[in-house]
């Protein structure tokens, strides 16, 4: 039971990793991703 | 016509490459022990590039710099690539592929696409025009190699560069650039067929997927730019060792060495990475004679430049030593100058102080781009090599994982990165390019069996997909500007037009300066463009003409102009009297002002430019500032 709810916590630790990691990462793109938005929608 | 002999020079050159590297290999006895076909090929491939350029240096200071010796440097390998492909009976396979491994397959097809884009267009990067294609240019033109007395980016190691005059004498611009993007991609085979040691076919594709569009590789992959084929060495030595160690084979470290002299010869970091990669060596098991091999190889593979640097200015590594030692003044350095110099690579290069904290937290600042100047954003490592950390720490964590296979290649980069950081070189994080693929062998197979151990796999799946996706919609908005070009009926000139700043200035010296002319210039990306006896005075990495901001003696400018033969200057700027004797301009600019008003310079024409901020954002409404070039006929007898 232990090792099911452990389990259940890392794949959930590295979700929340992977959310915040790759987040930031895009976050760090704003000013080039604004321009390409801005470049691209009416 | 043209096309066709550019299309058959890559190819010979390919063959030429693999010939050479098969033949060395088979020397040293590596076909005794590396039998994939793909690593011999791929391995070959890259000791036969280093092979080439190396070779390629003794015709070039003897002054047989000629298409005619390229050819037969080239053509004898390729036939011995093709004889031994015969004898081999080597047949192509048909391996079945599943769903996954054939979407990877398409979506790197898509970006070689784009890469082959990018290599039918004239090339457009910055040092690739300043000197990693101006010099293989200028050294054909001459028919020799001659020493360039330019620090950083003219009495540096040229390997490489080596390489593209080959290309360029053999089929033209045309085969230099898709010899370019053809030495990138080898570099990601040769990972992919290191990757493919230790994990299964789709997670090899996957990781070759993610390298093949790293902002880094797609920045310079496809250029002059000198990393990713350092990579290519890089990589191939830690295989070489490896597999040394593993069969207990002295050829194969006698190949490791070669390929990390090969690195040394191509960049001045290549001694870091000999350095780490021989501490490694010598602190394992048998490690003196190892050792010994590995340095001997490194040497005899990477001496040339550095003996070249030392004949010109008694500075192997110039103009490093020289400014450390303060050897004394010369023609072409002075302490004085030395100063400068480093005064300016540490306020435009240096971002970070070399703390420990820094080196920490280096990568964190540069894959989230916390610090701009370190560059790590659209042309860094990308965030793959974080994402997969925990599962890499959990990995490594366990004995089963932590196999010399992976541990080598870490542990180079690591000493690398470190002597690196705290060595005040240029701090910009494309220059890790040569070693973050050996960061990737030691992680992603360790990653990949962690995941698999604890029921990961899915969202490391998950995770590896987004980084290519985001990955792949970067290439397209970098591709786009060269699709553009292609897909256009758009002229070269008005492509050097759209990226070049100041190219019309050097289309119009080419064709209306007077034949025996000699054009002094500042905006270094034109060496390339110019056609014409020209010569670069860069501000900041030469002392021949003094064109620094604070230069004020005009006896002395115009004395070294008429040393160097220059009979016309070309100069950024607007030279209008109102803007030239404005209190906001510089010592150099109001020296000029002097010598027009002296009328020791005739101002002959001035040119409309712009000044890019990046090629790749300007297709979205980037920013362009508008600009001035201003062309300056010398006219001696009424100079100071």
């Amino acid at each position: 039971m232990n090792g099911v709810i452990g389990q259940r916590a890392l794949r959930l630790l590295f979700w929340l990793w992977i959310i915040v990691v790759l987040g930031l990462y895009v976050g760090s793109f704003g000013p080039v991703i604004r321009l390409l938005l801005s470049s691209l929608l009416p | 016509m043209t096309t066709t002999v550019a299309l058959l020079s890559v190819a010979i050159l390919v063959l030429g490459c693999i010939g050479y590297g098969l033949l060395v290999s088979r020397l040293c006895g590596a076909h005794r022990y590396i039998v994939a076909p793909l690593e011999q090929q791929a391995l070959g491939f890259a000791v036969g590039v280093g092979t080439l350029g190396w070779l390629a240096f003794f015709p070039g200071v003897t002054g047989y710099f000629t298409p005619t010796v390229f050819w037969a440097m080239c053509l004898p390998a390729a036939s011995y690539a093709v004889v031994s492909w015969l004898r081999s009976g080597i047949s192509p396979e048909r391996p079945a592929f599943s769903r996954t491994e054939l979407l990877l397959l398409a979506l790197i097809a898509c970006v070689a696409a784009i890469d082959v884009v990018e290599g039918l267009s004239p090339p457009a990067d910055a040092d690739s025009l300043a000197y990693h294609f101006a010099l293989p240019a200028d050294f054909l033109a001459g028919g020799q190699v001659y020493f360039v007395p330019r620090a950083v980016s003219g009495a540096i190691p040229l390997l490489l560069q080596m390489t593209y005059a080959v290309a360029l004498g053999t089929g033209g611009e045309l085969t230099l650039t898709l010899w370019v993007t053809v030495t990138c991609w080898a570099t990601v085979l040769l990972f992919y067929a290191m990757m493919r040691r230790h994990v299964s076919r789709v997670w090899a594709l996957a990781a070759g997927l993610v390298l093949l569009t790293t902002p880094a590789v797609l920045y310079g992959g496809g250029n002059g730019q000198v990393e990713i084929r350092c990579a290519l060495f890089a990589i191939a030595a830690v295989a070489f060792i490896v597999s040394s160690q593993q069969y207990v084979a002295p050829g194969l470290m006698l190949l490791g060495g070669l390929c990390a002299g090969f690195f040394m010869g191509a960049k001045f970091y290549g001694l870091i990475f000999v350095g780490a990669a021989g501490l490694v060596i010598l602190l394992q098991r048998g490690g003196m004679r190892d050792a010994a091999i590995f340095g001997f190889a490194a040497l005899f593979a990477g001496f040339q430049w550095y003996f070249w640097n030392w004949l010109h200015t008694g500075d192997p590594i110039f103009p490093t030593l020289t400014n450390l030692l303060n050897y004394p003044n010369s023609l072409i350095w002075t302490q004085e100058f030395g100063r400068y110099f480093s005064e300016t690579l540490a306020s435009g290069e240096l971002p970070l102080d070399r703390t420990v904290f820094n080196w920490l937290s280096y990568p964190v600042l540069s894959i989230f781009n916390l610090v701009e100047r370190l560059e790590g954003g659209r042309t860094g490592l990308g965030i793959f090599s974080i994402l997969i950390l925990p599962l890499v720490i959990y990995g490594l964590s366990r004995r089963e994982y932590r196999r010399r296979e992976f541990v080598v290649p870490l542990v180079i980069a690591f000493i690398f990165f470190t002597v690196w950081f705290f060595s005040g070189t240029n701090q910009r994080t494309r220059h890790l390019l040569s070693i973050y693929p050996l960061i990737m062998l030691g992680f992603f197979p360790v990653a990949v069996n962690a995941a698999r151990r604890i029921s990961l796999s899915f969202p490391l799946v998950a995770g590896v997909s987004t980084v290519a996706a985001i990955q792949i919609a970067g290439q397209m908005v970098f591709g786009l500007n060269y699709v553009t070009h292609v897909l256009s009926a758009e002229t070269r000139s008005a492509f050097y037009q759209r990226n070049v700043p100041g190219a019309n200035s050097a289309h119009w010296l080419n064709a209306g300066l007077p034949q025996k002319s000699k054009v002094g210039f500042m905006n270094r990306q034109l060496a390339y463009l110019l056609k014409k006896p020209s010569y670069m005075i860069h501000p900041h990495l030469q002392i021949l003409v003094d064109g620094r901001a604070t230069a004020a003696n005009e006896r002395l400018f115009v004395a070294q102009i008429k040393k160097q033969g220059i009979t016309h200057l070309l100069l950024s700027g607007d030279w209008a009297p109102s803007n030239a004797r404005s209190a906001k301009q510089s010592n150099f600019y109001r020296l000029v002002d002097r010598l027009v008003q002296q009328r020791c310079l005739n101002l002959l024409r001035e040119f409309d430019t712009l000044s890019i901020s990046s090629r790749t954002l300007r297709n979205f409404g980037g920013k362009d500032i508008k600009n001035k070039d201003t062309l300056f006929e010398i006219v001696p007898e009424r100079c100071p």
